[in-house]
């Protein structure tokens, strides 16, 4: 009878055990699913981040470049820093057929230009195309003009 | 005796098994960290110095103002040799990244060269 009752005891010990290892089993799997996904658009995510970035810094050094100004004058007066960017090629009447264009070709849906220049940071106005969908990516990039510090912002979304 | 030792082999077992699933948990989680992109960092601090360099204000003396003007508008502190933006801890905070690029430019002549640091203070 003692015997007996302590193999009941041994057995109820094993399908405790079994039912909590198939427990810890399951739980496992639908943990370790789980942080796959989470992991998975978490990467997701930051390589989205990266790559908007990756394209607001080109189109600030493509901004650049083309608003550079090519030729220089006699100094002082004329004279003109290397890589300086001419005023009139950042304004919007120059610059918004130029975003319409990369917006309308697909390259983003929606872009953004300003610059501030000077230590008083005077706004040139800002140059706009498309329509925000969800977040903007913006970068800032530094140059001069007419001698002055200049900030320019640029946002894609 | 016997059946205790049985016993004590299947829990060692499931704790090695617990272990195992606990390692696994464990190498997944670098996983959830992102990493971050110094690139808009990196472009803005080279702009800094490829303006400082043509702008001629390591030489005529208006370093000074152009690292203020700089700090002022992106929010980014610089330094370079004595001068630093104006508000700015004279070194990075513990924890955030500090870039430095080195930089020839013309001074009398002679080819000198300056080094420009760029960090956040915030």
């Amino acid at each position: 009878m003692h015997k007996e009752n302590k193999n009941k005891r041994t057995r109820a010990f094993f399908s405790i055990d079994a039912s909590f290892a198939i427990v810890v089993v399951v739980l496992s799997f639908a943990m370790f699913s789980l942080l796959s996904s989470s992991a998975a658009s978490f990467a997701a995510e930051g390589a989205k981040d990266v790559s908007k970035t990756n394209i607001a810094l080109r189109l600030s050094s493509y901004i650049l470049n083309d608003a550079a100004v090519k030729s220089g004058g006699d100094p002082p007066d004329n004279y003109v820093f290397p890589g300086e960017i001419d005023e009139n090629k950042i304004q919007p009447a120059f610059m918004q057929p130029m975003l319409s264009d990369a917006v309308s070709q697909g390259k983003f849906h929606f872009a953004k230009v300003s610059v501030k220049r000077g230590a008083a940071a005077i706004p040139i106005p800002p140059s706009v195309a498309g329509q925000q969908t969800g977040e903007a990516y913006c970068v800032q990039r530094l140059a001069l003009i007419s001698k002055q510090t200049a900030l320019l912002e640029v946002c894609v979304s | 005796m016997k059946r205790h030792t049985r016993m004590g082999f299947l829990m060692s077992l499931e704790a090695a098994f617990a272990l195992t699933l606990l390692l696994i948990a464990g190498t997944a989680l670098p996983a959830f960290s992102q990493p971050k992109n110094n690139a808009p960092d990196f472009f803005l601090c080279s702009d800094a110095t490829l303006l400082l360099v043509k702008s001629g204000a390591f030489t005529d003396g208006s370093l000074q103002t152009r690292l203020d003007d700089m700090h002022s508008m992106s929010g980014m502190c610089f330094s370079s040799g004595a001068a630093l933006s104006s508000g700015c801890s004279s070194t990075a905070p513990a924890g955030k990244d500090s870039l430095a690029i080195t930089v020839p430019y013309y001074s009398g002549g002679t080819v000198s060269k300056a080094a420009v640091f760029c960090w956040r203070d915030n």
